[in-house]
């Protein structure tokens, strides 16, 4: 989900959980969940966090 | 009667009723009387229980009578209007709950019973402690300016004991909701530990981050209530089989050598100056008891929050799912709107607020291994006017102090501990280690022993 959230992006979300918005709650909803959840994911858990491995660069990565 | 009846407080009003100076009948109607004096201007209760109080007044004279020991017995008190007492309207002050009837009694509400309390009513609140005032049940005002909030959840419940209408309250905790009133309010109010108190009957807001605790005005009386609500309960799967301290015994135990740490950054950023220089002389008053201050540093309080809201929006959107769907027009619409934006949060964004959650309680148990007590103020400024509020504010700051130790389980209080320069009350908080709620109202009596702040009455209450 990009964090720049949109009403439209709202509203696919929205739909697949069924939840009747109005304009305005998508509007609201979009401005606010957006940073809130750039803050949120700005933030390390890497102690509690099940180390993805180390992969193997691909062609042309250094 | 005396006005002082209105402030008494729980170990004077039961030798009094022992020594037969004054009946339990007598201090319910004079508490009945203030309600009725002021309930138009402070809007605390959502139902009055005038009837059910004289009765239960005249059983507990009969007690007091046959040597009822219980501390409680004949004490009038009110509780959140988020309790289910059989036969009573639960409203969580929002039209989703208009006209239902409790079919049972919360765990806690029983226990009140059973030790003798005087029920008076049922307190206003924000709607489902969700931090909005639902339109139909309108704004608890703040005794000490009408023009300013008493913060939330537990809004009626700080009121009620601030204006001397009951002597203590019931209310809940999920940020803040029990300490920021007391804080706004100028009272003790306690959060406990997770598990401590029993929330069988209680409706939810946040399972993992709720809290049920009393507000009061005086650490001792907080003690005296915690004694009698607190302990297991197989209704509630997150109560805790661990024995319960008797705190007032202990109230007065030496607080010397206790080491107490001050979170710095907590007294310098985001705060109000006047909150800053209360909670900072606060300090050197408990400096002053004996104690070691040690200046500590847990992980920043603002990422705690951040984890404590995602977890809380989520939980909140799921438990109320059903309503959400089947009366959407019963909630404000601030209210509905958080829950849908609740709804709105990805899975996988609630599991890193999880982890966020372990790695910040795993660094506050760093800080405990230190220390037996911290220190922080407890709201960012005095009460705010209500001409401030806007629907669907951000929360962040408001419950900085409070809510990682909603996310963490730690107990906490918070203490009256001076007035802005416009006369508003302050407060500092103390939080313990888990289940240390004996070392938490120890440090609080022995502050209030030394100082008068827990004393003074808003002018409207005299």
């Amino acid at each position: 989900m990009p964090e720049q959230l949109t009403p439209e992006d709202l509203q696919v979300l929205a739909r697949a959980a069924g939840v009747r918005m109005t304009e305005r709650e998508r509007v609201n909803i979009s401005q606010a969940l957006g940073g809130f959840l750039a803050a949120l994911r700005a933030l390390s858990t890497a102690r509690t966090t099940e180390p993805l491995p180390t992969l193997t660069p691909r062609e042309g990565e250094e | 009667m005396d006005s002082d009846l209105s402030f008494s407080n729980i170990a004077d009003l039961r030798a009094r009723y022992s020594r037969g100076e004054v009946s339990p009948v007598a201090v319910a109607r004079k508490a009945l009387e203030q309600i009725e004096r002021l309930e138009g201007q402070l809007n605390a209760y959502t139902l009055v229980t005038a009837d059910l109080a004289l009765e239960q007044a005249r059983e507990a004279e009969e007690r007091i009578r046959r040597g009822d020991p219980s501390p409680l017995c004949g004490i009038p008190y009110s509780l959140k209007d988020i309790f289910d007492v059989e036969g009573l309207p639960l409203t969580c002050s929002s039209n989703v709950l208009r006209g239902h009837i409790s079919t049972t009694t919360a765990t806690v509400a029983r226990r009140l019973a059973e030790a003798g309390g005087v029920l008076l009513g049922k307190n206003n609140m924000l709607e489902f402690a969700y931090g909005e005032t639902h339109p139909d049940f309108g704004p608890t005002r703040n005794p000490w300016n009408l023009d300013r909030s008493a913060a939330g959840s537990s809004t009626g419940s700080a009121v009620t004991v601030t204006a001397g209408q009951a002597v203590f309250s019931i209310g809940t905790d999920t940020g803040g909701s029990i300490r920021l009133p007391a804080s706004y309010c100028g009272i003790v109010g306690v959060k406990p530990t997770y598990g401590r108190v029993s929330r069988a009957g209680v409706v939810a807001l946040s399972w993992s981050c709720d809290y049920v605790g009393p507000l009061a005005r005086s650490a001792a009386d907080a003690a005296a209530v915690l004694q009698v609500i607190a302990g297991f309960d197989a209704a509630d799967p997150t109560s805790a089989e661990r024995p319960v301290s008797d705190y007032s015994a202990g109230l007065n135990r030496p607080v010397r050598g206790l080491r107490v740490g001050v979170v710095r950054r907590e007294f310098e950023e985001n705060v109000h100056p006047d909150v800053r220089d209360a909670a900072l002389r606060a300090v050197e008053v408990v400096r002053g008891l004996g104690v070691e201050i040690l200046e500590v540093e847990p992980p920043p309080f603002e990422q705690a929050v951040l984890s404590l809201l995602t977890i809380l929006l989520v939980e909140a959107a799921a438990y109320h799912r059903p309503w959400m769907e089947e009366r959407p027009e019963g909630y404000s619409a601030a209210v509905l709107e958080r829950l849908k934006m609740g709804s709105m949060i990805p899975g996988v964004d609630y599991v890193h607020a999880q982890r966020v959650r372990r790695e910040f309680r795993d660094g506050l148990a760093r800080v405990f291994e230190q220390v037996d007590v911290l220190l922080t103020p407890t709201s960012p400024g005095p009460a705010h006017a209500f001409s401030e509020e806007v629907p669907g504010r951000d929360f962040t700051p408001y419950v900085r102090r409070t809510g990682p130790f909603n996310l963490t389980g730690y107990p906490a209080i918070s203490i009256p501990c001076g007035f802005s320069r416009d006369g508003l009350p302050l407060g500092l908080q103390i939080v313990a280690r888990y289940f240390a709620e004996d070392v938490m109202f120890r440090v609080a009596h022995a502050y209030q022993n030394v100082t008068e702040w827990h004393r003074q009455r808003p002018p409207i209450a005299a």
